[in-house]
């Protein structure tokens, strides 16, 4: 090893032996390495005021203290923390009690949208309508509109702003808005398969008809 | 290979002995270094106290790339760093040229070595890598290769460090020999 990286522990008296020896004889040929030594050994030298042995003995105590403190105070209180459940659980039950609630709307409209009755093909090409039972409750010859007389097409009209009203209140403002908007914008929003789907359905309605 | 490793898994684990041995085994040469940097007892002491107390509730996060003992001076010296820079913030100084002492007490002690009264004012007037650097040489058990660690740098830089430092100090010592001593007019050297 160089002298100099010696000369470090050579002034703090940690060489022996050989090394000792090496940078002893170093010293006494060389001024520059000498030069050094001198300051190190002043710097080294220098007196710290020791804080007596009752600080030193005191501060593991006084550390681990300390560190308590820290770890503590990271920590969130257990009332906090109780709380902070708490909210936890309230998001969760607030999106369960939204789902149970589309989740009714959804059942309702159905119930309400599909035909709690029956329809069967009747003789000469009436509509006859039975109820779970099987039991007849109506018959009823298939119209079209252009063969409805105009009281008849008023008591539709009529019918239809009830019932879909009603239908409309049951599905949510979502509905009210719908019957708001001008039918002909939302064929035109229909896609392509969607409007052929559409047509088919309404070819086949007239087809009963 | 880390030599306190198991020292500090079992501190880490809560094992008390453990914790008190490494604070043993460091508070001394730790405090040393600390106050040479600041150059205050009571500095020195709360720095101590601080560099141990973040060393322990970080050891979570003590990776192990270095030693713990690398580590621990690393804190140290970021701590004492962050006094002698609020010491320029409040003095309005560049950082390097903070005058780092400023206890009587410790002037008054010393002042009758004027070298060594000298070589501190020297010492106070390095750039900040140059000084860490060369106070932990001093300490006398520290290798280049753990200062280098310490310090973040390379092992060159480290040395060069060091060297540096202590060419301004004997030019420091030199003139100081040389206005006590001055040459004849007709010295050949001149």
């Amino acid at each position: 090893m160089d002298i100099k990286e010696l000369l470090p522990a050579f002034v703090a008296e940690g060489l022996s032996g050989e090394d000792l020896a090496r940078v002893q004889d170093h010293l006494r040929a060389c001024a520059d390495c000498t030069r050094e030594e001198a300051v190190l050994r002043v710097m080294a030298h220098e007196p710290i005021p020791d804080p007596g042995e009752a600080f030193w003995t005191a501060m593991p105590a006084r550390v681990y203290q300390a560190v308590q403190r820290e770890k503590s105070a990271k920590q969130p209180a257990r009332g906090s923390r109780w709380r902070l459940e708490l909210s936890r659980h309230a998001v969760f039950f607030r999106w369960a009690s939204a789902a149970a609630a589309a989740c009714l709307v959804l059942l309702v409209s159905w119930f309400v949208t599909v035909p709690l009755l029956h329809r069967e093909a009747g003789p000469d090409d009436e509509s006859v309508y039975v109820d779970a039972a099987n039991v007849e409750v109506m018959r009823h010859a298939s119209l079209t509109i252009d063969e409805l007389a105009e009281p008849e097409l008023d008591a539709v009209d009529a019918w239809a702003a009830s019932g879909l009203a009603s239908l409309a209140s049951e599905l949510g403002p979502a509905a009210e808005n719908a019957f708001d908007t001008d039918l002909a914008e939302e064929l035109a929003e229909l896609k392509g398969p969607e409007a052929d789907r559409l047509s088919t359905m309404l070819n086949e309605l007239n087809e009963e008809g | 290979m880390d030599e306190d490793l198991d020292l500090v898994k079992k501190a880490a684990a809560g094992e008390r002995e453990a914790f008190d041995d490494l604070v043993l085994k460091y508070q001394k040469p730790l405090y040393g270094l600390l106050y040479r940097m600041v150059s205050n007892r009571e500095d020195a002491a709360d720095l101590l106290q601080k560099a141990f107390v973040k060393a322990f509730t970080g050891l979570g996060s003590f990776e192990q790339r270095s030693t713990f003992k690398t580590w621990l001076y690393q804190i140290a010296i970021n701590l004492a760093k962050n006094v002698y820079r609020d010491r320029a913030r409040a003095e309005h100084v560049p950082i390097d040229d903070v005058i780092i002492r400023r206890n009587p007490r410790t002037l008054e002690s010393l002042i009758e070595k004027e070298n060594r009264l000298l070589l501190k004012d020297a010492l106070a007037g390095l750039p900040e890598k140059q000084r860490i650097t060369l106070l932990l040489r001093i300490q006398g058990d520290k290798k280049f290769e753990e200062i280098a660690a310490i310090m973040k740098c390379s092992l060159g830089t480290a040395k060069a460090n060091y060297h540096h430092a202590v060419q301004k100090l004997k030019a420091v010592m030199g003139n100081r020999d040389e206005e006590r001593n001055p040459l004849p007019d007709d010295d050949p050297v001149r």
